[in-house]
């Protein structure tokens, strides 16, 4: 099997590179995701590392083509183990990266959408933590309602369902915030 | 289904603003889209909202990563000559991974953080800042912690993990998620008139002893800014003091105390968890002390806001999944009774409101009664921005001397809007009501003949109010709310009534979604260690919840009764 052409110039390569993009595309985003799963840090690099492990540990066919969806469902499954094994509940830090949000106006474009940004990101750690975990599936990490259902194991109007709930309460909390 | 109506609470109308819907599914949407127009609009609020839930998602600090290389062996398992896949989700490049030389603000971000969250607290309690917190503190206080931490962080980032794999290590400022020790300096900030003297707390030690430092914050001078303190505990919880910005009075000054309390306290042992910090706030000058009953003759009515906020139930998740016990401050029973989505019936015809009551037995007292007061706003159709249905708002409660000697309002302790000042004619709460809006207030009840908690009896006479209907003795009625209103588009205020009869329920007679409020209560009232919990234990708790789960479109009460778990486990 040859590369295609219309693949970008970086497919070319060899596959250490694609190896070594995926990690280094991807760490840190996986590592973001299974923090919120897990609550701290440090358990969240083991389940990652963990979890490239066995990507790079399967037959390439086995995940050619959907790699990162991969990725995401093995390292949520790896949490939930870990979480059982410790007798947790599955649990989201909400707030964690706050930033201030109700200082004193300040001029500048920038420092106004930090706010905003924080603000936003504060609103979405009240929601339940299913709902969160969705949400930042769909709108943090770019998943499909199809994909997210195949990583969270909820059926697809369920994802649905809940991204709906989800965004409709952050607009109505937002709005209202800005009043 | 291809109905031609498209409601707000569709969830295809999420899924075709994303892009989710496919084939015929696609299509029957697309078709109801022609001939509403409100629907169009309400498909593009969603995709604005999906751009800045993505653009704030996108702006949320990523951990510490250190570099993966796999070695060769591991390289060699790849089948070589595919192509990478075109990989999905959001992309970063890898300069996004060194991107902070503001690092040290996203450390102190965490510090922030916890003032946004008291802030939050405050905001909710007294409907909003008197004052804006000075953005002048709040910058060196963010600097000094970050100071603190990029050492605390150096120390992180030599942190070698054992594998396989080369690794290359950035130098990227350490974010701890979950657990951090804080520590805020002592600061003089002089700025014209104010000086605010911020407290130094250290975080206390894993072991905590009953001799605990004791931090103090003091404010100075009258007349300006919010005074405030910052104590640090292992869950990362900062406690401030914030006082409402007074003029000209000497009572300003307010003296909060952070003190470390390790003895148990029914049933917690404080010492044993992370958090034993309890916070003062010097918020308003009345106590944070549980609502009494207050007795019929003297407190004929009573009000509640129709804003209850969000923050304390995802604070009060936050501590227990922490593995501490929130302090009994955090707890807002209001507010996590008004986290949960109710079903309630929406206004029929044009009023702009309706009300769903409900009263059976109080779990927690059998022989009281527990009354859910809930108050649902009409619904625009989708596309509406957020729409007021309702201006200046009032709800009033008027009890039935007949029947009721004395009654509480759960939640709302410390609000400067005590019962007493309706019947000082003090004006309550106004505001306005947007299309939708919810609120939910839980009142219990004694009813005549039943014994007060204190054993007092008392005298009740007849009910006479100027503004709404009078209860009078020989109504059958328990209770009426009334709700006072301009409509939105002017003209003269308007009045509704709803009245409730209360014809002896049990709690096993309740509605679901009554068993599941009475719970979170319940739930609030133990946290609080409240002494009008009665007989409720977490266990019973759990039950009540159980009982009361329903559908649980969304998985909120699912996520509660794991909390309820997680606080059992405290007490072991």
């Amino acid at each position: 099997m040859k590369p295609t052409s219309d693949q970008p110039e970086e497919s070319h390569a060899h596959d250490t590179h694609w190896v070594e993009t995926t990690v280094a595309r991807y760490q840190a985003p996986l590592t973001r995701y299974a923090t919120r799963l897990l609550g701290d840090t440090e358990r969240a690099r083991d389940v990652v590392q963990d979890s490239f492990a066995r990507l790079l540990a399967q037959p390439r066919d086995a995940v050619d083509g959907h790699a990162v969806e991969w990725l995401f469902t093995v390292c949520r499954h790896r949490a939930l183990d870990v979480l059982r094994k410790e007798g947790r509940i599955m649990r989201f830090e909400e707030g964690a990266v706050d930033r201030v949000a109700d200082a004193a106006p300040r001029p500048g474009h920038e420092l106004e959408r930090a706010e905003t940004h924080a603000a936003l990101l504060r609103l979405i750690g009240l929601l339940p933590a299913n709902q969160q975990e969705v949400v930042r599936l769909k709108f943090q990490n770019g998943f499909s309602y199809k994909e997210i259902s195949r990583i969270t194991q909820l059926s697809v109007t369920n994802v649905g369902f809940l991204i709906h709930t989800a965004v409709a309460r952050l607009r109505r909390e937002w709005t209202a915030q800005a009043e | 289904m291809n109905e031609a109506k498209l409601y707000p609470d569709d969830p295809r109308l999420t899924a075709y603003a994303l892009g989710e819907l496919e084939g015929d599914e696609r299509a029957a949407v697309e078709l109801a889209l022609k001939t509403d127009a409100a629907a169009r609009a309400a498909v593009d609020e969603i995709r604005d909202t999906a751009r800045q839930l993505e653009a704030a998602l996108a702006a949320e600090p990523m951990p510490t990563v250190k570099l993966i290389a796999a070695t060769p062996a591991q390289r060699a398992a790849i089948v070589p000559g595919r192509d990478p896949r075109k990989l999905d989700g959001g992309p970063l490049p890898l300069q996004n991974l060194i991107r902070f030389p503001q690092a040290c603000f996203l450390v102190a971000g965490l510090a922030a953080a916890c003032f946004a969250v008291m802030l939050t607290l405050h905001e909710s309690e007294v409907g909003r800042l008197e004052e804006p917190i000075n953005a002048v503190k709040l910058e060196e206080i963010m600097k000094a912690t970050a100071e603190s931490h990029a050492r605390k962080a150096d120390a992180d980032a030599a942190i070698v993990k054992p594998s396989s794999y080369t690794e290359v290590t950035f130098p990227v400022a350490a974010i701890p998620v979950g657990r951090v020790e804080l520590q805020a300096k002592t600061q003089e900030i002089a700025e014209a008139d104010k000086k605010v003297v911020l407290a130094e707390a250290m975080a206390p030690k894993q072991n905590v002893d009953a001799a605990a430092p004791v931090s103090r914050a003091v404010v100075a001078e009258k007349n300006q800014s919010p005074p405030q303190a910052v104590a640090a505990d292992k869950t990362a919880m900062l406690g401030a003091a914030v006082a409402s910005n007074q003029p000209a009075k000497e009572e300003t000054i307010q003296i909060s105390e952070f003190e470390v309390s390790a003895a148990p306290v029914h049933g917690y042992d404080a010492s044993e968890t992370m958090t034993g910090t309890r916070v003062n706030t010097a918020i308003t000058d009345l106590p944070f002390a549980d609502s009494d009953f207050l007795s019929v003759a003297q407190n004929p009515l009573s009000t509640f806001g129709l804003d209850a906020g969000m923050a304390s139930y995802a604070n009060v998740r936050r501590f227990l999944q922490a593995g501490g016990r929130p302090p009994a401050d955090v707890v807002r029973i209001e507010e996590l009774v008004n986290y949960f989505p109710y079903a309630y019936a929406a206004p029929r015809d044009h009023a702009p409101l309706a009300a769903t009551l409900e009263v059976a037995a109080a779990p927690w007292a059998p022989t009281h009664r527990l009354v859910r007061i809930g108050l649902k706003a009409r619904e625009v159709p989708a596309g509406g921005m957020r729409v007021t249905v309702a201006k200046d708002v009032k709800v009033q409660v008027a009890f039935n001397p007949a029947q009721v000697e004395s009654y509480r309002l759960i939640g709302y302790n410390g609000s400067p809007l005590k019962n007493k000042d309706f019947s000082k004619n003090v004006i309550p709460p106004a505001g306005d009501l947007a299309a939708g809006h919810v609120v939910t207030a839980l009142y219990e009840i004694v009813p005549v003949g039943v014994e007060l908690p204190g054993g007092d009896a008392l005298k009740y006479g007849k009910v006479e109010s100027q503004e709404s209907r009078v209860v009078g003795a020989s109504s059958k009625e328990l209770l009426i709310v009334t709700v006072r209103y301009t409509p939105p588009e002017g003209g003269a205020s308007q009045q509704l009534e709803f009245p409730l009869m209360d014809h002896g329920a049990a709690f096993a007679e309740a509605s679901m979604d009554f068993k599941f409020a009475a719970a979170v209560a319940g739930f609030g009232m133990i946290l609080r260690d409240s002494p009008d919990k009665g007989s409720a234990t977490l266990a019973e708790v759990e039950q009540w919840a159980g009982q009361g789960l329903g559908s649980d479109a969304g998985g909120y009460r699912a996520e509660f009764v794991g909390l309820v778990h997680q606080a059992e486990k405290l007490k072991e």
